[in-house]
C-alpha cells in the first residue's frame, strides 16, 4: 500500500510516493519537494525573466558571486558535460530557442542561416570556457545556460534527499519521469513502470532504495518549425535535434543527476549509445525507433507478456 | 669502592625486567589485537543483521485510513526478490499497481 500525491510542475507532473505507514507524512513530503523545487526553480529557470540565471545574465557575463543551489546546479549540469564528452551540454539555451523551443512552443522563428549556424559552431565548446570557482560563476558572452537537462533531475534528488533527512522515512520523488528514491525501501519495494505512449512496451522493475531512475525521449515534448519536427534533445555537434534512432532510454544509476545525464547523452549518441552504456555497467533500456527493446547491465529480462523481447537485435543495434 | 658487582646484577636484572615487560606488553597488545578484530567481525555481522531484518519488514501490510487526502495506489506487495546491489534493478511486479512510471519527458 502506498500513500501518493500528485500535481503539475513545469509542464509535466511531480509526484510524491511514501509507504503507507508513513502516509501521515504525505503533506509534509509534499512540501519538501514543493520547496525545493521552487527553489531550482527560482534559480535556473530561461522561462523566467526574474530567475537568478536570467535576471543576472549581465553580472554572469563578468563573473560574480551566485547563489549555492546556483552553483550546485551548475556544477552538475559541467559535470554532466564531462561525463558524456559534452552531449549533454548547458550551453545550447540560445540555439534552443532559436529552434523555436520556449515556454509557449509557439512562434517558432524561421532556422538560422548558414552563417549563423556556422558562427555557433565555432563557439563550441562554450562549456569548457564556463568558470565556476566555489560560488564564483562566469559564463562566456553569447552564452545561454540550459540546465534543463539535468536541473530537473538534480531537484529529484535533492527533493527526495530533503524528505528523507527532514522526516525520517523512505520517499519516492518523480518530476516528469525523473525518479529518485531515499532512505527504507517501502513494502513490496519501489515499484516503476517503464512505458513511453500507450501501445509502447512496457517494463516493471522494482527499483534499490537509494537508486534512481531516468528516461529521455524523443517523442516528448516535440514541436513544428517550418514544417520540420523538433525535439527538445540537441545534438551540440550540429545545434539540431539528435536523431530519433531511440523513442526512449531508460538507464538506472546511484542519482537521479548521472541516470538523467546517460539518457540524455545516449539519445544524442544514437546507433553507439547501446555500447557506451554496456561499457557503462549500469542498466539500461532502450527502445529503437521501431520499437525494439535492448535491455543492458542486469536490466531485468524476463518482463512478462507485455513488455517485448529483443535478444536477437541486440547485436545488430549495438 | 668495588661497584661493579653490584652494577652487573643490577644491568641483569633490568634486563630479565625489559624482557619480562616485553613479553607482557605483547601480550596484552596481541590480545587487543585479537578483541580488536573480534569486535571490528561483530559490528560486520551486526550490519548485516540489520539490513536483513529492515527487509523482512517490508512485508507488513496495513488498511488504508480513510482520513487521508492523499490517493492511495494499492500495490500488491510481492516476494519479486531483492534488489541487486550492483545495477539497483530487479524485476518488478508485473501486473500490479507501480508506484510511478517514467517516461521520457
Amino acid at each position: 500500500m502506498r500513500a501518493a500525491t500528485d500535481w503539475d510542475l513545469w509542464t509535466t507532473t511531480a509526484r510524491v510516493v511514501l509507504d503507507h505507514r508513513d502516509r501521515r507524512h504525505l503533506a509534509a513530503a509534499e512540501s519538501c519537494v514543493r520547496q525545493v523545487t521552487s527553489a531550482v526553480d527560482a534559480a535556473c529557470s530561461r522561462f523566467r525573466d526574474d530567475s537568478e540565471l536570467t535576471a543576472r545574465a549581465d553580472d554572469l557575463v563578468r563573473g560574480t558571486e551566485v547563489s549555492p543551489l546556483l552553483a550546485a546546479l551548475v556544477h552538475q549540469a559541467l559535470d554532466a558535460a564531462r561525463l558524456s564528452d559534452g552531449d549533454v551540454d548547458p550551453t545550447l539555451g540560445r540555439r534552443m530557442v532559436s529552434l523555436g523551443y520556449d515556454a509557449a512552443f509557439a512562434d517558432a522563428r524561421p532556422v538560422p542561416s548558414p552563417e549563423a549556424l556556422s558562427r555557433a559552431l565555432d563557439d563550441r565548446p562554450a562549456w569548457q570556457r564556463i568558470l565556476l570557482s566555489g560560488t564564483f560563476l562566469r559564463i562566456p558572452e553569447g552564452v545561454t545556460l540550459d540546465l534543463g537537462a539535468t536541473a530537473k533531475a538534480a531537484a529529484a534528488d535533492m527533493a527526495a534527499a530533503s524528505i528523507t533527512a527532514r522526516l525520517g522515512i523512505g520517499a519516492l520523488v518523480s518530476l516528469g519521469g525523473d525518479v529518485a528514491t531515499a532512505g527504507p525501501d517501502p513494502s513490496g519495494g519501489w515499484q516503476v513502470r517503464v512505458a513511453d505512449f500507450e501501445g509502447d512496451p512496457v517494463d516493471h522493475v522494482r527499483i534499490a532504495s537509494g537508486w534512481s531512475v531516468a528516461t529521455s525521449s524523443t517523442q516528448k515534448r516535440r514541436w513544428e518549425q517550418d514544417g520540420t519536427a523538433r525535439h527538445h534533445i540537441l545534438d551540440p555537434r550540429w545545434g539540431l535535434p539528435a536523431e530519433p534512432v531511440w523513442r526512449t532510454v531508460t538507464v538506472v544509476a546511484p542519482s537521479c543527476t548521472t541516470a538523467n545525464t546517460m539518457t540524455t547523452a545516449a539519445v544524442v549518441r544514437g546507433r553507439t549509445a547501446a555500447e557506451w552504456l554496456r561499457q557503462s555497467g549500469r542498466a539500461a533500456r532502450l527502445v529503437a525507433a521501431d520499437g525494439t527493446v535492448v535491455r543492458l547491465g542486469g536490466w531485468p529480462d524476463d518482463q512478462g507478456t507485455d513488455g517485448q523481447r529483443a535478444d536477437d537485435d541486440r547485436s545488430a543495434v549495438a | 669502592m668495588d661497584t661493579r658487582g653490584s652494577g652487573r646484577r643490577s644491568a641483569r636484572i633490568t634486563s630479565a625486567l625489559v624482557s619480562v615487560g616485553g613479553l607482557v606488553v605483547a601480550m596484552v597488545t596481541g590480545a587487543g589485537l585479537w578483541l580488536g578484530h573480534e569486535q571490528a567481525s561483530t559490528s560486520t555481522s551486526s550490519d548485516t543483521s540489520t539490513s536483513s531484518s529492515s527487509s523482512s519488514d517490508s512485508s507488513s501490510s496495513e488498511s488504508s485510513s480513510s482520513a487521508d487526502t492523499s490517493t492511495d495506489s494499492s500495490t500488491q506487495p510481492t516476494d519479486s526478490g531483492t534488489s541487486d546491489s550492483d545495477t539497483g534493478v530487479s524485476q518488478g511486479t508485473t501486473g500490479g499497481t507501480s508506484d510511478t512510471t517514467t517516461t521520457g519527458s
